[in-house]
């Protein structure tokens, strides 16, 4: 019987946390189709309507960030992602004094508090005149994340067997040939495992772009939204529908990636 | 990215099988002579280590390691490496009006020397233990419960994590709404226990709240990582311990989370490092307030770089909560690395 009820309470408890993961975000979602009344009691008649999502498509700025933002993703994509590949390729294949110094260097930083990395990039930012360059602020994503991208590919060439790379180059490959006609379609995985990565921390960013981005024509998409809450405090309605359509790109491509992340995450980081 | 479920596993096989078959080539080519190497930092990998030698010979050149890892050292040095020592530079620096004077440990004495330094490492400590007390229960509690097979994990898995994939912004915003006046969390309570309190605008209840909306978006990670842990115990390990009789609780105690120690050590460092440095939902539900009473390190170094522009003890601060972050991370690197 005490058994019986221990096996009841566990459930009790597990429904308990599914409620509390789901609820908050699938709160805001359905409030968002709630037109302007969003404080209406929990238990009253709900009429959805699509006009919070109307205002805040033709009305405010989001649009015009949220293309900011896909600017600046789609440049720590074109920089991080051939980059990594190729510095992945030469961590797992190329053996040289430093390799592992080297490897390491470039994981350490991951220890960094981002606030601490902010600082300095400021002054930098200042001294190239990088400010309100969005594609600049692509280029300081593709650094930051560009040991996770890094640390996934190496793990992939490093269980490509070697004979790959013996074979092609009995055959008269050249190193880059046998990386490009050879190993680099084996990687496609990891490399788009990595941009999946990339992108979705590259959108999610409010730190970076907060500080290097002065000019709100040119605010990215989360600094924007956080400056429209600034704004108008009480438009809950259009606040929380931006706030569901800024979330769509990062959702999607985590769902896209959620598997392979475990894998990266508990085997990856164990070396 | 359509094809990227499919393309992921195919990934998963081909990594699997590509293992097995780079053992047998290591293996076959590997003269036993040469083993007794002293070469400590290549025992981990130790799989292929001859063959690494030989290579060495054949293309080791230091030119063409800086072909390929060249581009990206370059935006590595550029814009982590050198910000972050340049960063520990300016912290012994002065720095007013563009002209920069060296103050030896001024900036670190002065930071020492506040009250709210204290707070906000008090603040800090509270944040990090609670928010990973909590992620970790949540998150073997779900790990647990999606462990079996039922119909529900099968589709609530992927809602599940959403929280850890929603921007900083987007999660801030949600919990905001649920604790502001009228909102979901005051409707419930005032139905069942008639109190509504004003949640982020309290300086005393401002943290617990932060603190569970902090826990919501962190424990999915936890979840991931317990569940990949949990379902990669060998079944006859559970079953024998059933035959045996064991409780629920003690087999989880005595075999399931001593199988997954290594797993759980991951987590719980990658955890650590990131909920100590969190700063986007601390900052965009409260900005450290009220009364500074959610003034975690880096929202106040954060709020002394931009907000009161004294960017030497902003950098002074970041040193000392990277300090902070090391000496706790090490102890656990190092018990790892021993296991």
């Amino acid at each position: 019987m005490t058994r019986r009820l221990k096996h009841v309470g566990l459930n009790v408890v597990g429904a308990l946390a599914i409620v509390f993961m789901l609820v908050p975000f699938l709160w805001t979602i359905l409030e968002s189709f709630h037109g302007s009344d969003v404080f209406a009691p929990v238990l009253s008649l709900f009429r959805p309507s699509l006009s919070n999502y109307r205002y805040v498509l033709l009305h405010t700025a989001i649009p015009r960030e949220f293309l900011n933002s896909l600017i600046a993703c789609a440049s720590a994509l074109a920089v991080s992602i051939p980059v990594a590949c190729m510095a992945a390729y030469g961590y797992s294949r190329l053996r040289f004094r430093g390799r592992s110094v080297l490897f390491y260097g470039v994981l350490i930083t991951q220890l960094l508090p981002a606030t601490a990395l902010v600082i300095p990039l400021y002054r930098v930012w200042s001294l190239a005149h990088a400010f309100n360059d969005l594609v600049a602020l692509g280029v300081a994503y593709a650094a930051v994340n560009m040991a996770l991208a890094i640390l996934l590919m190496r793990n992939f060439f490093d269980n490509l067997p070697r004979a790959l790379d013996d074979a092609a180059n009995i055959d008269g490959c050249s190193r880059f040939q046998t990386f490009w006609y050879i190993l680099r379609p084996l990687v496609m995985p990891a490399v788009a495992a990595s941009a999946v990565f990339v992108f979705v921390n590259a959108w999610q960013d409010y730190l970076l772009a907060s500080s290097l981005i002065t000019n709100s024509a040119d605010f990215t998409v989360n600094v924007g939204l956080y400056a429209f809450e600034g704004a108008f405090t009480t438009d809950w309605g259009a606040i929380l529908a931006s706030s569901v359509l800024v979330s769509v790109p990062s959702v999607l491509m985590f769902a896209l990636a959620q598997r392979y992340f475990v894998r990266v995450a508990s085997g990856g980081v164990k070396e | 990215m359509q094809g990227g479920g499919p393309a992921l596993e195919d990934g998963g096989q081909l990594r699997a099988s590509g293992t097995s078959r780079g053992d047998d080539v290591s293996a076959a080519n590997r003269p036993l002579s040469r083993r007794a190497g002293p070469r400590p930092d290549h025992l981990r990998d130790a799989e292929g280590m001859v063959e690494k030698r030989g290579r060495r010979l054949r293309s080791g050149s230091l030119g063409a390691a800086l072909a390929w890892i060249g581009p990206s050292y370059a935006i590595f040095l550029a814009i982590m490496a050198f910000p972050a020592v340049w960063n520990v530079a300016i912290s012994f620096f002065s720095v007013s009006y563009g002209r920069d004077s060296f103050v030896g440990l001024a900036n670190y004495r002065a930071i020492l020397g506040s009250g709210q330094f204290y707070s906000s490492l008090w603040l800090t400590l509270y944040w990090t233990a609670s928010v990973m007390v909590g992620q970790f229960l949540v998150g073997l509690g779900l790990a647990l419960l999606f462990n079996r097979p039922l119909w529900v994990t099968k589709y609530l898995r992927p809602l599940i994590v959403i929280p850890w994939a929603l921007p900083g912004i987007v999660a801030a915003t949600s919990w905001t709404f649920l604790y502001s006046q009228n909102g979901l969390v005051d409707q419930v309570l005032k139905s069942l226990l008639g109190i509504a309190p004003a949640w982020l605008s309290s300086p005393t209840l401002a943290m617990p709240a932060v603190i569970i909306a902090g826990i919501w978006k962190g424990a999915p990670f936890y979840f991931l990582m317990l569940l990949a842990g949990l379902q990669s115990i060998p079944r006859e390990l559970l079953e024998a311990a059933q035959v045996d009789g064991a409780r629920r609780l003690r087999v989880l105690v005595s075999i399931e989370l001593p199988y997954i120690a290594n797993v759980l050590t991951v987590t719980l460092i990658l955890g650590l490092i990131w909920t100590a440095n969190y700063f986007d939902g601390i900052y965009l539900m409260t900005q450290g307030g009220p009364i500074n009473a959610t003034m975690t390190l880096p929202i106040w170094i954060y709020n002394t770089a931009f907000s009161s522009f004294d960017l030497s003890e902003a950098s002074a601060l970041s040193v000392i909560l990277l300090l902070i972050v090391l000496v706790l991370a090490v102890p656990a690197l190092g018990r790892r690395e021993a296991t």
